[in-house]
């Protein structure tokens, strides 16, 4: 079961996330992102695995998720990591840490590339109980 | 803001503008060019509020304005036109550019036949699949140190053709020969070295491709004639960009713009939109930047065309220069250039936005090599894999938009529903019955590229032809296509 939805967007590729805080969303949203980029169902080999640390700060949560995706994303191709596992450390409405697992690009089947996370609608908003956000990618 | 609320006036057959009066932000009108089957697929997503929201950006002048080709992206529409002007506090904007700066499109032609090609056309696609790297991530043949890096950044296609991955003639033949002055290796992140030192070139993923094409007709005979363009013979098409470098460039300063969005008091519908003055010092840091990575780009375009040279070598057993590989253009189809235009009959030096746009100059153009002066720059637009593709002329009616045209077909599809739609192996059937050789990376990419997610590129030249933009000179097929 996938923790997240597409949304039609005609040239990109969007998503949308929900989560019952700021931890849940960001979590997922990373989750959701490169489950786009590759399929990453399967279970990382010990010796395989890669981790990062990530620390970040922005002027408010909406900036901070996309620093944290813009992030992952540029160390992905930086480094030729694709994540799968994420824990975030420790988080507020302007800074992060977290880590994040995962494991060469020859490890998984490649789907699409994901140039970089637009601030195109992207807002959090309170549902209910829940927190949702649209994410629109460049692909 | 619903894109229903939003009033278009019909100007004529082909140009539709939104008056300025909609909105209280909006500094000039918006002019969408469009016929009006165009305009039904334009009115199904967000585009045209995109057109709207780029109205808002300060020191804009004449339109805000959108391609044929127009879709919804992320800040401007794709297919959106924007010229501000420095000495009225105009901006530049990131979002006007696109993350894949200096996404371009070069064109090659051959003397070869289509019938000297088919026998050996299967692995002449193989062969260029296997020398140009492509898909997520690729890394090409070259890994560069940092140093040498800068080196590419300031000097685009020359860095090339002097360490003879071409020849001078590959710049003449390319939009400001290769290379945009005032570029500044120093004001490109270390992230963003780090994306680009092995992806020097990579073709990347998504829209981005190899073609090998045909000349299916020809519009213009006499400046066919000129470009040595004859109907029957075989060219290649090569569409990319900057890669990870010019993608990272985009995300810091979009970073940096917001940050600064409050100490020059600009207010924006959309933070995609995000932008500085350009006479600030964050506005010439990014101007800067993005100079660089267009000179990556068009460096990269030109170390592919290299290694499509090599392929054809390797298939024909004869040099690409007796097989005629020479280069027609290249044009860059997301970018902001600072170029001379008449404004309320006064010159003056304006920041040209292209975000999904060409430039288009006339005949006589003092910025136009020798060779194209007579008859005009050659405008590439590129089809859907499955498409025809065109060689337009631009036209001095394009001095309106700027200087400005279409850059391709424009999708009207979504990914996620394209997805839903098509399977990898039933449209490579199809296509291969028609002829058509596909060797892709992904079989997510041959899906959410399929040739109905897209409209149809012909109807997009017909507009740009009869508002005067350009002209028609030759339509090409696609026969094998390399994706990411």
């Amino acid at each position: 079961m996938k923790n997240y939805t597409l949304i039609d967007h005609t040239a990109d590729f969007g998503i949308q996330i929900k989560g019952k805080d700021y931890k849940e969303l960001f979590t997922r949203a990373a989750v959701a992102m490169f489950d786009v980029v590759a399929q990453i169902g399967h279970k990382i080999k010990p010796s395989e695995k890669k981790e990062i640390r990530v620390e970040l700060e922005a002027e408010n949560a909406d900036d901070l998720l996309l620093c944290w995706l813009s992030e992952l994303i540029s160390i992905s191709d930086a480094k030729n990591l694709i994540f799968k596992d994420f824990k975030i450390l420790k988080l507020t409405e302007k800074s992060l840490s977290a880590k994040a697992s995962g494991a060469q690009r020859k490890h998984f089947i490649i789907e699409r590339e994901i140039k970089a996370v637009t601030y195109h609608r992207l807002k959090i908003k309170r549902e209910g109980r829940q927190y949702k956000v649209e994410i629109i990618f460049d692909v | 803001m619903e894109t229903s609320t939003i009033p278009l006036t019909k100007i004529d057959h082909c140009r539709y503008e939104i008056p300025s009066s909609f909105n209280s932000g909006m500094r000039v009108p918006g002019r969408i060019y469009a016929n009006e089957k165009l305009l039904t697929d334009i009115l199904k997503d967000r585009a045209v509020e995109q057109v709207v929201n780029v109205a808002f950006l300060p020191g804009i002048v004449g339109y805000s304005m959108a391609m044929p080709d127009m879709h919804w992206g992320y800040g401007f529409p794709i297919g959106g036109v924007a010229a501000t002007n420095p000495e009225k506090g105009g901006v530049i904007s990131p979002g006007g550019v696109g993350f894949d700066i200096n996404c371009g499109v070069r064109f090659v032609r051959t003397k070869l036949k289509e019938q000297e090609v088919r026998p050996r056309l299967r692995e002449l696609v193989r062969t260029l699949f296997q020398s140009v790297p492509s898909g997520m991530g690729a890394k090409g043949g070259l890994r560069l140190q940092n140093r040498e890096l800068k080196q590419v950044l300031s000097r685009g296609s020359r860095w090339a053709v002097e360490h003879d991955y071409g020849v001078e003639a590959d710049l003449e033949a390319t939009e400001d020969y290769g290379c945009i002055a005032g570029a500044n290796p120093e004001a490109v992140s270390e992230r963003a070295y780090d994306r680009g030192k092995s992806q020097l070139g990579t073709l990347g993923s998504g829209n981005h491709f190899l073609e090998i094409q045909i000349i299916d007709k020809i519009f213009d005979e006499s400046s066919a004639k000129q470009l040595n363009l004859f109907e029957g013979e075989v060219c290649v098409m090569i569409h990319c960009g900057s890669r990870g470098l010019g993608h990272q460039v985009c995300t810091d300063y979009c970073k940096v713009f917001l940050s600064c969005l409050s100490k020059y008091n600009i207010h924006l519908p959309d933070k995609q939109l995000a932008c500085a003055p350009l006479n600030s010092f964050e506005g010439q840091e990014y101007l800067s930047a993005m100079r660089s990575a267009a000179n990556f780009a068009f460096c990269n375009r030109q170390m592919i065309l290299h290694n499509v040279r090599l392929s054809f070598e390797k298939i024909f057993s004869v040099q690409w220069q007796e097989l005629g590989l020479n280069q027609i253009y290249d044009v860059a189809h997301n970018i902001a250039k600072m170029e001379k235009h008449k404004i309320n009959g006064k010159e003056a030096v304006l920041c040209i936005h292209r975000k999904g746009a060409t430039r288009a100059f006339p005949a006589g153009h003092p910025e136009l090599p020798l060779k194209y002066r007579s008859i005009g720059q050659p405008v590439i637009i590129p089809g859907s894999m499955g498409s025809f593709s065109y060689l337009l002329i631009g036209e001095e009616g394009s001095s309106e938009t700027f200087y400005s045209c279409c850059h391709g077909a424009g999708r009207v599809m979504s990914r996620s529903k394209a997805q839903k739609i098509y399977q990898a192996h039933t449209l490579l059937k199809e296509l291969e019955e028609r002829g058509i050789i596909v060797q892709a990376e992904s079989k997510a990419t041959i899906v959410e590229e399929a040739p109905g997610v897209y409209k149809d590129a012909s109807e997009v030249v017909e507009v740009v032809s009869q508002a005067g933009l350009s002209r028609k000179l030759c339509r090409m097929r696609p026969i094998g296509v390399v994706k990411g």
